[in-house]
């Protein structure tokens, strides 16, 4: 009886435990919010401009690990050259050794690939997955959320120890990877976390940034975690989603020359 | 006893409460909002390293040994490396098992089922080595020297130059590129690559320069083969054979032309547009053969044109390839050829990837159908199991004389086993 009464007790805390916690964690507010297509603009342009390096070039060093549950991991380390008021970039892969040399030169809305095996130049608008991990060719482009969705939705939540505001977007544009998402932003309008989703609302990916590096006046990503909602291994009765990490080094808006930006730097450095 | 299960409920709340309010600690990867916990990492300022400074040395009087820099990327040693030595070894095994000829064909002869199928194993190994050094950012030496293991003599054939070449690139702009190596052109991925007018430069010598012209990039390039220098004589202009080419990208839309002059040859043009849109690309190549002596008689002109697309979606990724070719040197308007190449997901336990891949000639209703499902075995080494079909008469566009397995046979299944590693 006592036994039973304890267990009772011990089960009524847990329930009130878990719902302060709940109520504290993931809704302070969830209203629904009426914003104007101006508003909603200024308000991803700012989310934009933060980590948008407009007269600036960006160099870094990535390293990017894919987990796959049960199967091991494998590293993928690259450079990134990126001058966003050219819309270009160039991808250098250094790792693995099979890969080293391939490179991508993005220039508008189309992405040359260099084989040094053939010693060809492939292009495509493909924004298929970049080295065959959860992340997207997309996903070194510059940000430009502001003139490519528009807001739908509105809340506050809390996103471990941040306020965020949590918009609902709806893309405007067809070039885009995904047609709706959902982003998390902090207080200083920084995404800490955004999920991506199909047309028909299937939920495609996770991706969180726990840390940003301040260059300046402008922020980089430096750790990455992006989370396939699709893809992973049931172990020990447990579904693992399929996992990328990305780490950044060495980020940095000095200049860089011209010709990187080139499809002859990507032969010149190949192997 | 009591006092046991109050503890483990006790126990339990604690458990719990620290799994819910400490999540960094317990479950760091659970869940991804358990990143956040930590504020302090939330935005971290920029990373300076000690760069070496005045050596301890230097009587000047500077002070600090070290100035603090940024750290950055060094573009500069990207192209600046000492020698470097790598290599690619690849080397594969596998079995056949088919049949020669369908049953009940002409070309069977009455042959049963038992007499035509044959079985056959194979191996093959190749090696490459590679010399790289970039002693200077606009300089760069490469040479590589592969060997391959004949199967007919289980040797391995002399180690031959496969590349040699020097890079030179003035005011980081002109791109040179002197010496034997091989490159492509064109934008045919199944078919035969008609817009590869340069496919025979690896069997030469040739000079290259590559320069940024506006939008694109425009490439000159002269070599000469050992085929010219025989007719005409070393140094001769006409034994070497002259190309450009240029290509350029605005907006969703990619393009180029290019040329190719060679004496006693046609003059080779091509062009070529790609279209993105969005998971699609449209690519629309034609090549023109025009007779040097009667340029612009109908009559001598041939003309090959290549359409293809390239489709890639879903999640998980599909791949899709469609090509049609149509060359007008074949006759009576039958160079009609069509593929389609799907690559699936790798859906299968064990991440096997399953292909399919369809070819067919108009001029002789010939073809094949390649199935291939290619999985990793383990690091480094891959597994394939293949089942080519192949229809037509014998002696067809898509079926040689030959009818070895597992390449000319009419259907296979193919199991191999391939390692390749670079270092």
């Amino acid at each position: 009886m006592r036994e039973t009464e304890i267990r009772k007790s011990g089960a009524r805390g847990a329930r009130v435990a878990l719902a302060l916690v709940m109520a504290t964690m993931l809704v302070v507010t969830a209203t629904a919010d009426t914003i104007s297509r101006d508003e909603a603009r200024q308000i991803l342009r700012r989310v934009d401009e933060l980590v948008t390096f407009g007269n600036d070039d960006f160099s870094a060093e990535y390293t990017l690990t894919q987990e796959r549950p049960g199967q091991g991991s494998s590293v993928t380390r690259f450079t990134l050259f990126r001058r966003d008021r050219a819309d270009t970039y160039t991808i250098l892969i250094m790792e693995p050794a099979a890969d080293r040399g391939k490179g991508y030169l993005r220039i508008g809305e189309n992405l040359s690939l260099y084989d040094p095996v053939d010693r060809r130049f492939t292009v495509t608008s493909s924004r298929d997955r970049f080295q065959n991990s959860n992340a997207r060719n997309s996903d070194f482009t510059r940000s430009n959320l502001a003139e490519e969705y528009r807001i739908t939705g509105h809340a506050v939540e809390r996103l471990g120890s941040y306020t965020t505001d949590v918009y609902d977007l709806e893309a405007v544009v067809d070039s885009v990877t995904f047609p709706v998402m959902r982003i998390w932003i902090d207080q200083d309008n920084l995404v800490r976390k955004f999920e991506d989703y199909s047309l028909s609302g299937q939920h495609m990916r996770t991706t969180a940034i726990p840390t940003y590096r301040r260059l300046g006046t402008r922020f980089v990503p430096v750790r990455i975690v992006i989370q396939d909602e699709l893809r992973g291994r049931r172990i020990d009765g447990v579904f693992r989603n399929e996992r990328t990490l990305i780490a950044v080094d060495r980020p940095s808006l000095n200049p860089v020359p011209d010709m990187v930006f080139t499809r002859t730097f990507l032969e010149r450095v190949s192997d | 006893m009591r006092r046991a299960a109050a503890a483990q409920v006790v126990l339990a709340l604690m458990f719990a409460a620290i799994l819910i309010l400490v999540p960094g600690v317990a479950t760091a990867f659970d869940d991804l909002d358990d990143l956040f916990g930590d504020p302090e990492q939330g935005i971290v300022d920029d990373e300076i390293q000690d760069e070496p400074g005045d050596s301890p040395d230097d009587d000047s009087g500077a002070g600090a040994a070290t100035a603090a820099v940024p750290a950055v990327v060094d573009v500069a040693a990207l192209t600046t490396s000492p020698v470097r030595f790598s290599g690619t070894v690849d080397t594969g095994a596998g079995f056949s098992l088919g049949l020669s000829q369908w049953p009940g064909s002409d070309a069977a002869e009455g042959a049963s089922v038992g007499d035509l199928l044959t079985w056959r194993a194979g191996y093959d190994m190749s090696t490459t080595l590679r010399v790289t050094a970039r002693p200077r950012p606009y300089l760069r030496f490469s040479g590589s020297l592969t060997t391959a293991l004949s199967e007919s003599t289980a040797r391995f054939s002399n180690p031959a130059i496969g590349e040699l070449f020097v890079d030179y690139t003035l005011g980081d702009t002109v791109f040179f590129r002197v010496g034997k190596y091989g490159m492509t052109w064109g934008q045919a991925r199944i078919l035969t690559n008609i817009g590869n007018i340069v496919d025979d430069v690896s069997g030469g010598a040739a000079v290259r320069a590559t320069v940024p012209v506006g939008p694109g990039t425009a490439t000159a390039l002269v070599y000469t083969r050992q085929t010219e220098i025989a007719i005409h004589g070393a140094g001769d202009p006409r034994s070497f054979t002259y190309a450009g080419q240029y290509e350029a990208t605005r907006g969703r839309v990619s393009a180029g032309v290019a040329a190719r002059l060679r004496a006693e040859d046609a003059l080779r043009t091509t062009i070529h547009a790609t279209l993105g849109l969005g998971h699609l690309d449209l690519t629309q190549e034609a090549r023109v053969l025009w007779d040097r002596q009667d340029p612009f008689n109908p009559d001598t002109i041939t003309v090959a044109t290549l359409s293809q697309f390239v489709w890639e979606g879903g999640n998980p990724v599909w791949r899709v390839i469609g090509e049609y070719l149509f060359d007008t040197a074949i006759p009576d308007w039958q160079g009609h050829r069509v593929a389609l190449a799907v690559r699936m997901p790798q859906f299968l336990p064990g991440r096997w990837r399953p292909q399919v891949q369809w070819q067919h000639a108009f001029v002789d209703n010939s073809g094949q159908v390649e199935t291939a499902f290619t999985g990793t075995l383990a690091p480094s080494l891959d597994g394939t199991i293949g089942i080519p079909v192949k229809y037509g008469q014998p002696d067809t566009v898509y079926r040689g004389a030959d009818t070895t397995l597992p390449s000319n046979g009419v259907v296979s299944v193919l199991v191999a086993a391939r390692l390749k590693f670079s270092f």
